[in-house]
């Protein structure tokens, strides 16, 4: 994810001019949680495996989110192990990652 | 990399601490065959783990390159024997300090032979102590002294020799199966500068393979790599002695998991697990040294990590904010709040 979708400029532009953007790692989003902190509660308590991508309101409210295994479905190969594991059917429909994230973004924005 | 071929005092500390090993080399081979053998088949007898790991085919296939971020404008550091800068005489005793394991989140303590997850879990330095001079150390300086703030790409086997102090076998090339690990590189950055010191940072991306040598004479035995998230490492040059004072190069401990470990083990596949290990460095001289400086133009540490990272990882043009901050921030800006959450790091080799 981060070596594709990421890393696309279109992507970096979108999200620089239409979000407050952060990122954490579950442990320490856990113990920031413990500490009271609102945003944290938040993210802990609606966290799952691997990645999520959370929209929220201004105010912290949860709205929508993307989970990188159920959302982002066409994997590298690369990141599965073995290798192919989690690969698509030939015929299944695919689309790219960019899409996906664009068209969420999109429909939370839409909604905002 | 010859020189660690064959059973002798060089290598990793697992090997070497096998008792047995005065008695000769073909008794230790013979007994690492026997060591593999067994290794290899302990997980039919054994382990209950999820069907679909115990019937997945072994993967065949090299994990292909990460492209970095390398900026046009980043040149190529120095390449030669002895740095112009480096005109005095260095000899820096530089210590090793490897500390072992926590348990991992993944549980791969479960999912491999014990003999196989000690040789993660006993680590040791190679070298406790070692000697650096001029000439090991040029690596890390530019080829020519600009401005703060300049970036460099390190030589990556003058690197890996520094690294070997840890461990026979540092790879600049990330190799462990099943994971896209961040881009390859090592890079530099001149951090401050004054008459009389120069200050440089360095990031480096390595990855150890903690396959004795002796698994690989049997096929289908384990591989196993230690990926640390990355090594960020601390040069002070004596600009009125050509002398370095101080050098540092350690796995940087603000994250909370901060180390990959990987087994590919044959027919299962790959097992992974994400830990954190509190010290792993090399240090000598002494850090204060420049302390008291009056810099005549530098850059705050945390300002040069973020340079060094940025040369990895083109997603880090993202604004990213700190999770604590983020909600006064979209406060403030009236603008929705993205969040990432991970179950390792992003902007590392870790995850």
């Amino acid at each position: 994810m981060r070596a594709g979708l990421l890393s696309q400029p279109h992507v970096i532009d979108e999200i620089n001019e239409k979000f407050v953007s952060t990122w954490i790692i579950i442990d320490d989003v856990t113990k920031l949680a413990e500490k009271g902190d609102p945003l944290a509660k938040t993210l802990a308590s609606n966290w799952e495996y691997p990645i999520d991508i959370m929209f929220l309101t201004p105010e912290g409210t949860l709205v929508s989110k993307l989970n990188s295994f159920k959302d982002f479905k066409d994997v590298h190969p690369d990141v599965a192990a073995p290798p192919g594991k989690y690969k698509l059917p030939d015929d299944a429909a695919r689309e790219s990652h960019v899409n996906v994230f664009l068209n969420h973004v999109n429909k939370f924005l839409a909604g905002t | 990399m010859a020189e660690f071929i064959g059973i002798n005092t060089r290598w990793p500390h697992f090997l070497a601490e096998i008792p047995i090993m005065r008695i000769g080399r073909i008794l230790i081979v013979l007994l690492g065959l026997v060591c593999a053998a067994a290794v290899s088949y302990w997980p039919y007898a054994s382990r209950e783990g999820p069907v679909e790991e115990a019937t997945a085919a072994p993967s065949q296939q090299e994990p292909g390159p990460v492209p970095a971020n390398r900026g046009s404008d980043v040149p190529d550091g120095f390449r030669g024997e002895v740095h112009p800068l480096l005109n005095g005489h260095t000899k820096l005793e530089v210590k090793a300090q490897w500390t072992t394991i926590s348990k991992g989140r993944d549980k791969l303590d479960e999912y491999v032979p014990p003999p196989v997850y000690a040789l993660f879990h006993d680590v040791k330095p190679a070298y406790p102590t070692r000697i650096y001079t001029e000439r090991d150390l040029s690596v890390f300086l530019p080829e020519k002294i600009e401005s703060v703030g300049q970036l460099w790409s390190l030589d990556p086997n003058k690197v890996a020799a520094v690294l070997r102090q840890f461990q026979p076998r540092p790879s600049m090339h990330l190799e462990a199966k099943g994971r896209r690990a961040g881009p390859d590189g090592a890079f530099g950055i001149l951090r401050a500068i004054s008459s009389d010191y120069l200050d440089i940072a360095c990031r480096i991306h390595t990855e150890f393979n903690f396959t004795p040598k002796w698994f690989e004479l049997r096929p289908n035995s384990p591989t196993l790599w230690y990926t640390p998230a990355y090594l960020t490492g601390r040069l002070l040059v004596n600009r009125k002695t050509g002398t370095v004072d101080y050098f540092r190069l350690g796995l940087p401990t603000d994250k909370s998991l901060n180390v990959h470990l990987t087994v590919f083990l044959p027919p299962y596949g790959e097992h992974h697990d994400i830990v954190r290990v509190e010290h792993m460095e090399l240090e000598g001289g002494d850090s204060k040294v420049a302390d008291g400086t009056k810099w005549d133009s530098s850059l705050e540490v945390p300002q040069a990590q973020a340079r060094l990272t940025h040369e990895f990882y083109k997603f880090n043009d993202i604004a990213w904010v700190p999770t604590d901050k983020a909600l006064e921030a979209a406060h403030q800006r009236q603008k929705p709040i993205m969040a990432m959450v991970t179950w390792g790091s992003l902007d590392d080799q870790s995850c």
